[in-house]
């Protein structure tokens, strides 16, 4: 259970972050002031929260290495939600694009 | 930096590939050794340790009492789940290994098999080599391995703003964002694996640490390793027969001392002397810093002669700890889980890393009039049969380990033949093929190669998946289901290839 909710904070944690980027922003449906910043925060946060879960199932040294080690699926499903997601706005765009030039 | 990244990828791609493949299979030796051993039962940890150390004193005794070493694994854990003895004969030859059944004392015949553990060894051993050459190379390869970790960071820079981002689709960027990725991704381990990797090579590879304080003449290498790993209480044997000292007392004495931690292996020198030594070793996978304690006692009279404590210094506990990172012994499942993972992800980053530069020389040839010169093509098929042709061949020492006859000479020999046999002749296929019908005719051999295992595995033995997943025998059911996973995952790739190709 605890291992569950430590595997949930690192990938809220990295959605977090990778939506603060400039290249992922695009995804939020409005900005606010300060959101990169929140989001950051929040990212950092839930990263940091995901090691007490951890420590609370096992010693120090295999509780790090789980938590490190936990980034890579996470960093992985992050990527793939990111790519899965960013894929049909281009096709419309791309779609929109060569309308517009059709009817120029 | 660039070129230092390019060249420690190219010329140590596929000895890296193959000690990553090799190596991620490491972290399931275990449970590859018991497939591969199918006539033992559902293993059962741990047992009272003074029951099966009585056991399997009284096995030695009756068929090695003139040995000069015994040795006995009890049952621990996850990574020694069986009752194994094995002992030295005094008239030469090689050592003796037996499986006890931990509850009867029974002997189990197992099959002769090089197992998961010579799997696993194959990723610093090598095969066909000397061990000294194996060690200098694999020693090279892991420092290539670190460099490119570390000139990949400055190289990719843009490794932070492309962070978590895979466009797929795009030839070459896909190959890059997939590269970068599979680093990224598993960024920490990586970096450990390499460098705790370097550490286990220090001596052979940094000799001169050693002889600054030894010197450098003949022997000294021998004192310095005689003074790292200092014999215990040895002793010369009397030659007087003696009544051996009971096992259980010193098995409570050893966790009286130890605060409670459990011994997990016997050595016992000389048995049946009035000189015997027990040494009585504890767990060094118990926790990540990988040693622990060892006791040697008095064989005839139970009497304590010497103790190694776990913890001896700062700097050696450092060592340990790298080790034990490197060797993952002490994660349960979880963690175990997330070593495979980060290991294939470190084979993803090696294979893609090879095929974006093939990639990046196609897509150049391209724009010249010269084309591809006649290496270049050469190596972009070799690519098939050292990405491919690997996992294939390792199905193909499984596929042996099941299809050799039980009582054949040399027989687990034959199945490292077997391994090596297949991956030169997918190597032979690849190179007279187009790689990109080269590419789909492996992929599709994979996918059968993995998926029928379980098929084979249910006519060559009586442990069917179905027998084990309703025994509850999941180390034999989980390989059958990972071979069939595996197998998936080569199909679904054949089936991509296929229809990217008309």
């Amino acid at each position: 259970m605890m291992l569950a909710l430590a595997f949930a904070l690192t990938q809220l944690g990295l959605a977090a972050l990778a939506l603060a980027m400039d290249r992922h922003a695009g995804l939020l449906p409005r900005r606010y002031p300060l959101m990169r910043r929140a989001l950051r925060a929040l990212g950092a946060a839930a990263l940091a929260a995901a090691l007490p879960c951890t420590l609370a199932r096992m010693d120090f040294a295999p509780a790090l290495a789980t938590w490190l080690g936990l980034l890579a699926p996470a960093t992985l499903c992050t990527a793939a939600a990111l790519a899965w997601a960013q894929r049909p706005r281009h096709a419309r765009v791309r779609a929109r694009s060569a309308a517009g030039s059709a009817t120029h | 930096m660039g070129e230092v990244h390019t060249w420690a990828g190219v010329l140590f791609g596929w000895l890296l590939y193959f000690m990553f493949v090799t190596g991620t299979a490491g972290y399931l030796d275990t449970e590859i050794d018991r497939w591969m051993r199918p006539e033992l039962p559902v293993a059962q940890y741990p047992r009272p340790r003074a029951d099966a150390a009585g056991k399997a004193l009284d096995y030695l005794q009756a068929q090695a009492p003139a040995a000069l070493r015994w040795s006995i694994q009890l049952p621990v854990d996850r990574n020694e789940p069986y009752l194994r003895v094995g002992w030295l004969p005094r008239a030469g030859g090689a050592a003796q290994s037996v499986w006890l059944d931990a509850q009867t004392g029974a002997p189990i015949a197992v099959r002769d098999t090089a197992g998961g553990q010579l799997l696993y060894q194959m990723h610093w051993r090598l095969h066909y080599l000397p061990p000294l050459a194996a060690e200098w190379l694999v020693a090279v390869a892991s420092m290539a391995l670190l460099l490119a970790l570390l000139t990949g960071i400055v190289v990719h820079r843009r490794f932070f703003a492309d962070f978590f981002t895979l466009r797929l689709g795009k030839g070459q960027r896909s190959w890059l964002d997939a590269h970068n990725l599979a680093a990224v991704a598993s960024l920490p381990f990586q970096l450990m694996i390499s460098y705790s990797g370097l550490v286990f090579v220090m001596f052979s590879f940094m000799p001169l640490i050693a002889s600054a304080w030894y010197g450098a003449a003949p022997g000294a290498a021998r004192a310095f390793y005689a003074d790292l790993f200092a014999p215990m209480a040895a002793a010369a044997p009397s030659g007087q027969r003696a009544a051996s000292a009971d096992i259980a007392p010193l098995l409570a004495d050893a966790r009286q001392r130890w605060a409670g931690a459990e011994a997990a292996l016997l050595e016992i020198a000389h048995p049946g002397d009035a000189q015997a030594r027990v040494s009585v070793i504890g767990n060094f996978a118990a926790g990540a810093v990988r040693s622990a304690g060892i006791l040697v006692y008095d064989g005839a009279s139970g009497a304590l002669l010497a103790e190694r404590p776990a913890w001896q210094s700062a700097p050696r506990a450092a060592r340990d700890l790298l080790l034990g990172l490197h060797e993952g012994l002490f994660g349960a499942r979880l963690l175990r889980a997330l070593y495979v993972f980060s290991g294939l992800l470190g084979c993803a980053m090696i294979a893609t890393g090879m095929l974006l530069w093939s990639a990046k020389r196609r897509e150049r040839a391209q724009r010249s009039p010269a084309g591809l010169s006649r290496g270049q093509a050469l190596v972009e098929r070799l690519h098939v049969a050292a990405i491919l042709g690997l996992p294939i061949a390792i199905a193909a020492y499984f596929w042996a380990n099941r299809l050799l006859p039980p009582g054949m000479a040399q027989r687990a020999q034959w199945e490292l033949h077997l391994l090596f046999a297949v991956w030169l002749a997918l190597f032979v296929h690849a190179a007279l093929t187009p790689a990109r019908r080269a590419w789909r005719q492996q992929a599709r051999l994979a996918a059968l190669a993995f998926g029928a295992l379980p098929l084979l595995n249910a006519i060559a033995t009586d442990r069917h998946l179905v027998h084990s997943l309703r025994a509850g025998d999941w180390v034999m059911g989980g390989f059958d289901l990972s071979a069939l996973a595996l197998g998936l995952a080569f199909a679904l790739w054949a089936w991509r290839l296929q229809r990217r190709t008309p």
